[in-house]
Parts: C-alpha cells; structure tokens; sequence
C-alpha cells in the first residue's frame, strides 16, 4: 500500500503576472511551514501591488496555523488597499475554512482572476 | 510514539495517524477530520506547553469499532480552554475546531498535561447545510 510517511513540505511557486504577484501553493501547510509563506507573502507585497492571488488548489493539508495566516491577510488586503483572491482549495485544505465558517469571510474564487 | 517538542512535530504525528488510518481502511473525510484534529492538538502542545524545551511531546492514537482516539501528552502544567477571543483574529481555532468536529475531547492535567479527543468512525466534517448556513 502507498502512502505518505512523512510529512510533506510546502512548495511555494511565484508568477508575475500583469495584475500582482500571484503565489502557487503545494503540499503542507502547518505551523513548520507557515513561517514560508509569511515571507513569501511579505516579498509578494513589498513592491505594493494592487492585487495578491493565493492558489489553493494544489495544497494537500492546511490547520488552523494557516487559516490564521489567511484571515490576518485578509485584514491587511483591506488596511493597506490591494485586492487579495483565494483560489478555493480541494476537501482536504476546504475543511478547516469550512467547520470554521471563515471561508464565508474571505475572498475566495474559483480560477485565479485573468490578468 | 514519541515526538520532540518542535514545529515538526504536527506533521510527523500526522503522518503516523494516517498510516494507522489506512491500516484500519478508514479514509475519506473522517481522514480529513483525524488528520485536521491531530495537528491542532500537537500543534497546541507545542506552542503552550509549559515544560521544559527538550521534553518530549508523547501521542496515542488507538482505533476502535467505536472510532479514534488520539491523546496527546506534554510537560506543561495545563491551560484552561478558552473560546475563541473575537479580539485576536484566527487565535483559538484549534480549540474551535475540537468542539465543533471532535465526538468529544477533554483535558486532563495530572503532571503533565493530556489534551485528547474521540472521532466517530462513520462521523464526517460537518457540512455547510448543518445548522443555518447559507442556503
């Protein structure tokens, strides 16, 4: 039988595309990984784009520590003035935004936005 | 098993649930759930735990007819669960989500601190359409 024996790694892929920078996440999201996409978030940001896209779809897992990290940037998306889009994840990364009731709360969209 | 008490630790025990998940055929959303639960509990006992830095972090997981159970062990001298502060954006999820998808949990403090919960086999995440959600 295959199956993970240890945890995977969060990938973190960058495009720039016309719109903003636009950050493709793979693999695991947790309290070992956040720390990543806090920076690579940070770096998307630094150049004050108008808009963020942060693709979902390709994460494996994701707990409350990345859930917490989407609703402080969403926040900070309304502080500081740039559109933030979320491109919904599959089940296994849906469930924490739904048992939680956040996925009503944030930008959510099904393809990332054409540029 | 025994984890050291790192940022590591969540997804190493993750990895051992769903072996023992995937031993005992169980997969799917109840999966989904365990794999979610597993990681705010040792996630929790990494950041909160009170012991000493190189204690280590010990997890039980048993599957039963009746379901998981998963009880995760630290150092610490307990905490007292709190809702979730509206104050603090994202900040007690991991407890939330205990309640909402867990059978039922509890803490238990008797030297170290025991932070555990039972999942229904059978039980899945609870859908949008439970309660008064959006139609």
């Amino acid at each position: 039988m295959h199956s993970v024996a240890v945890a995977r790694p969060l990938e973190i892929e960058r495009h720039d595309d016309a719109a903003g920078p636009r950050l493709v996440l793979r693999g695991e999201l947790d309290i070992a990984t956040a720390p990543r996409l806090q920076e690579a978030v940070d770096a998307a940001l630094a150049a004050g784009p108008q808009m963020l896209v942060v693709d979902l779809r390709e994460l494996a897992f994701l707990d409350s520590s990345g859930l917490r990290q989407f609703i402080v940037l969403a926040g900070r998306a309304e502080q500081e003035g740039f559109r933030l889009a979320l491109v919904r994840p599959a089940p296994p990364a849906l469930a924490v935004f739904q048992i939680t009731r956040a996925e009503e709360n944030l930008p959510f969209v099904e393809e990332p936005p054409s540029s | 098993m025994e984890l050291a008490r790192d940022v590591n630790a969540p997804g190493l025990a993750r990895a051992a649930v769903f072996e023992q998940l995937l031993t005992a055929g169980v997969d799917g959303e109840l999966g989904q759930t365990a794999m979610l639960l597993v990681s705010e509990v040792v996630s929790n006992a990494v950041r909160h735990s009170q012991g000493p830095a190189d204690a280590a972090i010990a997890m039980e997981a048993t599957i039963t007819a009746g379901g998981l159970r998963v009880a995760v062990t630290d150092a610490g001298e307990g905490f007292t669960p709190r809702p979730r502060d509206p104050e603090q954006p994202g900040a007690g999820y991991g407890l939330y989500l205990l309640e909402r998808s867990a059978s039922s949990w509890g803490v238990e403090s008797d030297g170290g601190t025991t932070v555990w919960f039972e999942l229904d086999l059978g039980r899945s995440i609870p859908s949008r359409a439970a309660g008064s959600g959006r139609g």
